[in-house]
């Protein structure tokens, strides 16, 4: 592990991310309830959700931070440890940092995990709803696929 | 059927006893049929008679040495001569009508040297037949002497050729006190056929015997009554046999159709069957779907942690080449500044130096001044320059872990589709399998799978024990066949043992048959025995009667077996002490009666036989003899018959031929001489 890696993931270990009533419901519905044909829930674990949906934001927002919408705080509850996203490689954590350099220069960690997982677990309930509205489909390519499409758009519009 | 017989026509004598050299005497025949031979004491009287025994007998019988030696009768002249003198008797003769010569030679065993015993002497014996030509036929000696035994054997000698002393030996039989001989009686049963009728017992004891032995062989074999037991236990046991197998086909129809309804029953569910089958692989289809859909699953699930790489692995990679840009912008300057840095150490060393290090030219002084600017101008920069190369050094460092990480990550989107495609497809078929299922369960009727198996397994059973009960019919028939073939073996047994038991009871009745013979035999031989001694008895008394002048004596009795003869007078009583005459006529009688009843072998040959009688005895037994014998030969001596008696004998007609046995004194040979007939040769002393 590099130097890099190393120091900061030490310097983050300890540090747990909170979320908000409505990511939990969401990551809750992501993790347990089997959505199309594949009898499978999207995440298998909340830690795959989470690092999803971090990744999704950070993507669309890039090496900035996503405005956390109103009284998310309030009922924000720690989910997950930080150290426990970055459990095996390649880093979590160090890809969130490549990713938003600046950002990390800015914020804390934990705070710029919540802040993209917030947004992306956000979208992905969106896409459930509209699966389950439409009755399509709706596994992890299926995410994938709305993610890139999601990301194409944002990123040419950047 | 008549009685063979023997008739001498002519016998040759040659150096026999008396005679040398060669004497024919010519035998009589027709009514004349007595010979006379008249010879004193010493004659050759004797010589004449063992001469014929010797010829016929091949051995000499006397009363009272036995037997003679046969070299005694070799005349000593004809030894004295030499080898060119044999002894010899031919007789020529009639047997049965047909002519036959006998001849009996004895010549010197070496011709140079004189025999000294009957020993050195070789003997040869020939008896000569004619055939119809009249062609000599000489059989061989061994045949000969077969020949003469059968129609002249040995014991018969006595009757037929005897010399008056031996009448003493039938005058045993007459007298009691002299007891019986044994030989004598063994003779007259021979004489009269009596041996015949004791060689057929014999012959009949020795079949007997070997049936006996037959059938004690016989007997020691399996009797047909034990075979008949063991083939009616093999029947008995076949026909059991028999009925089982037939109980086993029973048996097996029964099973047949039995059988045959399970299968029919059972084929009926083929259909069904067929269809729970389908539907079976069917469900194990799904069921290895459902494998497929959860390894699938379990793989998707383990892939969806990394579904972050998917969205991180693109940004990183065009951080990467615009890294990868930039760091190669920076390492082009950096190059440049190698450069610069080479060439400032170039200017400071031409500085240092007053000639350039490089072409070694001397440095002019505007150029040192140019060069000195330029080196001040180097190293106002040179902060500027250090930052540019730490930066590219961090961007070295930044690219080098964004391209790692770039490395490691792993999109699962491909894969996860892929795999998502193939869990559709296997849910789709699964659900076609599902439909289909359906469909076969509602189309199928409502029998139910343990209907069918009970079905099948009461076919296989069925079938199972069908199996067993043919194996069992089979046994079955093997061993009936066995048991035929046991029953065929014991049944050619018993045939064997019935043609067995057929040559045990063929020799029992044969037994029974000798058993018999042997009693008719035995009657026949006590009959025979007992009608032949009243006959003999008979003729003799007949002879006696006409040849004694005891008006008294009425009869002779014979004893049965001992043929001891006893006179009975007019009264039937015995003549206890009947006088020599008597006795000796009664002798005569006897011959007499016996060549007449018994064998005749040829003439009655008497040698002086009328010694002890009478001449009114003498008369009647020489009126007697040529009435009752086909040929009678007379040796006599002057003593026996006197003139008168002779003429009385010459009157009856009876004499054929007479001979007189002369041996002069200066002879030493006797000679037959011819007489004519009725001319006595007598001495003057019985005149």
């Amino acid at each position: 592990m590099s130097d890099f890696n190393e120091q900061t993931q030490q310097a983050d270990m300890g540090r747990t991310v909170s979320l908000s009533a409505r990511a939990r419901a969401t990551l809750k519905m992501a993790t347990g309830v089997t959505i199309g044909a594949i009898d499978l829930p999207l995440f298998e674990t909340d830690t795959e959700a989470i690092r999803f949906a971090c990744l999704l934001g950070l993507r669309y927002h890039g090496d900035t931070m996503p405005p956390l919408a109103d009284g998310r705080d309030a009922n924000a509850q720690t989910v997950i440890n930080v150290g426990t996203l970055d459990t095996s490689a390649p880093s979590f954590i160090s890809t969130v940092k490549l990713l938003a350099p600046d950002t990390v220069q800015k914020e804390r960690l934990t705070r710029i995990v919540r802040a993209h997982a917030e947004w992306g677990l956000a979208q992905i309930q969106k896409w459930i709803e509209e699966a389950e509205l439409e009755g399509d489909d709706l596994d992890l390519a299926h995410l994938v696929k709305k993610g890139e499409a999601l990301l194409d758009g944002a990123e040419e519009s950047v | 059927m008549a009685k063979p017989s023997l008739s001498f026509q002519h016998v040759t004598l040659e150096n026999i006893g008396a005679y040398f050299g060669e004497h024919t005497v010519d035998f009589p025949s027709g009514h004349r049929n007595m010979m006379m031979i008249h010879g004193n004491n010493t004659g050759g009287k004797t010589s004449f008679i063992n001469g014929l025994k010797w010829c016929l007998f091949h051995q000499i019988s006397t009363s009272h040495e036995g037997l003679l030696d046969p070299f005694t009768l070799y005349n000593r002249k004809a030894l004295a001569k030499g080898s060119a003198h044999p002894m010899s008797v031919t007789i020529e003769a009639e047997y049965n009508g047909q002519p036959i010569i006998i001849n009996r030679t004895a010549k010197w065993l070496y011709d140079k040297t004189r025999p000294r015993s009957y020993e050195e002497v070789a003997t040869g014996f020939t008896i000569t037949q004619f055939d119809e030509n009249g062609s000599r036929q000489p059989l061989s000696e061994e045949d000969s002497e077969r020949f003469i035994r059968r129609i002249a054997p040995p014991v018969l000698g006595r009757f037929f050729l005897f010399d008056g002393e031996l009448l003493s030996e039938y005058e045993t039989l007459v007298s009691r006190s002299a007891g019986s001989n044994p030989k004598l009686g063994e003779a007259i049963s021979g004489v009269l056929g009596l041996p015949v009728l004791e060689k057929a017992a014999g012959v009949l004891q020795a079949a007997k015997k070997e049936a006996d032995r037959k059938n004690m062989t016989l007997a020691r074999g399996e009797s047909a009554e034990g075979l008949v037991e063991r083939i009616k236990g093999l029947e008995s046991n076949l026909e059991r046999c028999t009925e089982e197998c037939a109980e086993i086909d029973d048996q097996l129809d029964a099973l047949g159709d039995s059988l045959a309804a399970a299968e029919a029953e059972y084929k009926s569910y083929a259909a069904t069957e067929a269809d729970l089958n389908q539907i079976s692989v069917l469900e194990k289809h799904n069921a290895d779907l459902d494998a497929e859909i959860t390894r699938n699953q379990t793989t998707l699930a383990k892939a969806s942690s990394n579904v972050w790489h998917d969205l991180a692995k693109p940004t990183l990679e065009r951080q990467l080449d615009s890294l990868v840009s930039k760091s190669d912008a920076l390492h082009q300057q950096s190059q440049q500044t190698l450069k610069r840095d080479h060439l400032e150490e170039l200017r400071r060393a031409l500085l240092d130096e007053e000639d350039c290090p490089v072409c070694l030219q001397h440095l002019k002084p505007d150029a040192r001044a140019s060069v000195k600017s330029m080196l001040d101008a180097l190293d106002a920069d040179r902060e500027v320059r250090q930052q540019k190369t730490d930066d590219y050094e961090d961007l070295i460092a930044k690219r080098k872990e964004v391209e790692r990480l770039s490395r490691a990550m792993t999109p699962i989107k491909t894969e996860y589709e892929m795999r998502t495609e193939r869990i559709k497809e296997i849910v789709s078929t699964k659900a076609r399998n599902l439909s289909e299922i359906d469909h076969i369960k509602s189309e199928a009727n409502s029998i139910s799978p343990d209907v069918i198996e009970g079905a099948r397994k009461k076919v296989l059973s069925l079938t199972r024990e069908q199996a067993a009960l043919e194996e069992h019919k089979k046994t079955a028939l093997k061993h009936q066949k066995d048991l035929e073939i046991e029953k065929d073996e014991q049944l050619s047994r018993m045939q064997s043992t019935i043609e067995h038991d057929e040559e045990a009871k063929q020799v029992k009745r044969v037994l029974s048959r000798l058993a018999h013979m042997e009693s008719v035999i035995d009657q026949a031989k006590n009959r025979q025995a007992e009608a032949m001694r009243k006959k003999v008895e008979e003729y003799t008394s007949h002879a006696y009667r006409a040849m004694t002048h005891e008006t008294h004596h009425a009869a002779v009795k014979i004893e049965p077996g001992t043929f001891n003869m006893t006179i009975l007078d007019d009264e039937n009583n015995p003549v206890t002490r009947p006088s020599s005459g008597a006795t000796q006529i009664l002798a005569l009688a006897l011959i007499i009666s016996l060549g007449q009843i018994g064998r005749k072998i040829g003439p009655l040959v008497m040698d002086t036989p009328l010694g002890r009688l009478d001449p009114s005895h003498r008369i009647k037994v020489l009126s007697y003899l040529p009435q009752h014998t086909h040929q009678v030969v007379l040796l006599y001596h002057g003593g026996e018959i006197d003139k008168a008696t002779y003429e009385r004998v010459a009157k009856m007609g009876q004499i054929g031929k007479e001979y007189e046995i002369s041996k002069g004194s200066a002879e030493s040979s006797s000679r037959l001489v011819p007489k004519q007939s009725a001319a006595f040769s007598g001495g003057d002393d019985h005149e």
